[in-house]
């Protein structure tokens, strides 16, 4: 009976272990900073397809949403899923009617604004989308 | 009483059930993935049956996405069908030994992770790749909460549901 308990006890510890490790990595993963500095392309398009684009530099250690807060005015929540693009500059969204896709060189991300990578040359698209 | 009816005290041990599934998960929900659902869920599907307890997942189902989801088919349906799942498994293993149903626990946790990414795959249109990338972290975390809780309280809570089964229910007859 001892025995099991402790047995218990024993994979429970190396559970939690491994979920506490999976928080640390996911933390460390939601935030990616450079690693050098460079130049992206940033890209506002509106529902009517109006489109504002700017070059910008970046140094190492900088996130996307580093260099949007920067130079853009950015309308944002900060939510347990990560950083909320609300509005940025003329394109102001609900969330509910209409959202800000982000795609990156072309491509949808599938990731939130705080797990976007800054890479050098790249282009990030920002379209205010029909729901 | 008529076969097909509940009685008033199963039906109240039910909703009492539903309710403790609901209210838990509303309380944990700020920390992603970190639940009692799926040791309450194969507790149910042990102890009360597969009816039963696919009736007290429905109402937590629809509950949770009215709640919080507003209905979405795309939330909704991925989540009926891993508890579903859960609830097969549940019951198929509820009368082998604790570390075959922990070991369930696991696979529930894993086949209702990968209900939603089947779903957000064929209706959305996702990279799959990544999206099963992002989403490996979260599977870790709720398998992680899954062995805790069935291992320490599964038993304990499968002695609960059948003595107030035996005390209450059956007491009616």
């Amino acid at each position: 009976m001892r025995k099991q308990l402790i047995i218990k006890i024993a994979i429970a510890a190396l559970v939690v272990a491994i979920a506490v490790a999976s928080i640390i990595i996911y933390k460390k993963t939601q935030n990616p900073v450079a690693d050098v500095g460079g130049g992206v392309t940033v890209e506002l398009v509106s529902l009517d397809g109006e489109t504002q684009s700017k070059q910008l530099d970046f140094e190492e250690g900088d996130t996307l949403v580093d260099i949007l807060l920067d130079n853009y005015e950015v309308n944002y929540e900060e939510t347990e899923y990560g950083f909320l693009l609300l509005g940025i500059d003329g394109i102001q969204t609900d969330f509910t009617s209409t959202y800000i896709a982000v795609y990156i060189n072309g491509e949808y991300s599938n990731y939130g604004l705080s797990s976007i990578l800054l890479e050098e040359g790249s282009l990030y698209s920002f379209r205010e989308t029909k729901v | 009483m008529r076969k097909g009816r509940f009685k008033t005290s199963e039906l109240t041990l039910l909703a009492m059930l539903t309710a403790i599934l609901f209210v838990q998960e509303t309380l944990l929900s700020s920390i992603p993935n970190i639940q009692f659902s799926v040791l309450l869920i194969m507790v149910y599907a042990a102890t009360l049956g597969i009816p039963k307890a696919m009736l007290v997942m429905t109402v937590h189902v629809l509950l949770d996405n009215i709640i919080w989801g507003s209905l979405n088919p795309l939330t909704a349906c991925p989540m009926w069908l891993g508890w579903f799942i859960l609830i097969l498994i549940g019951f198929a293993l509820r009368k082998t030994p604790l570390p075959a149903i922990v070991a369930g626990s696991v696979l529930g946790s894993i086949i209702y992770c990968l209900c939603f990414a089947l779903f957000n795959y064929l209706f959305m249109d996702i990279n799959i790749i990544a999206y099963l990338t992002a989403d490996i972290i979260f599977e870790i975390l709720m398998c992680c909460s899954s062995v805790v809780t069935v291992m320490f309280l599964y038993r304990p809570a499968e002695k609960l549901i059948n003595m107030y089964y035996s005390k209450y229910v059956n007491k009616e007859e």
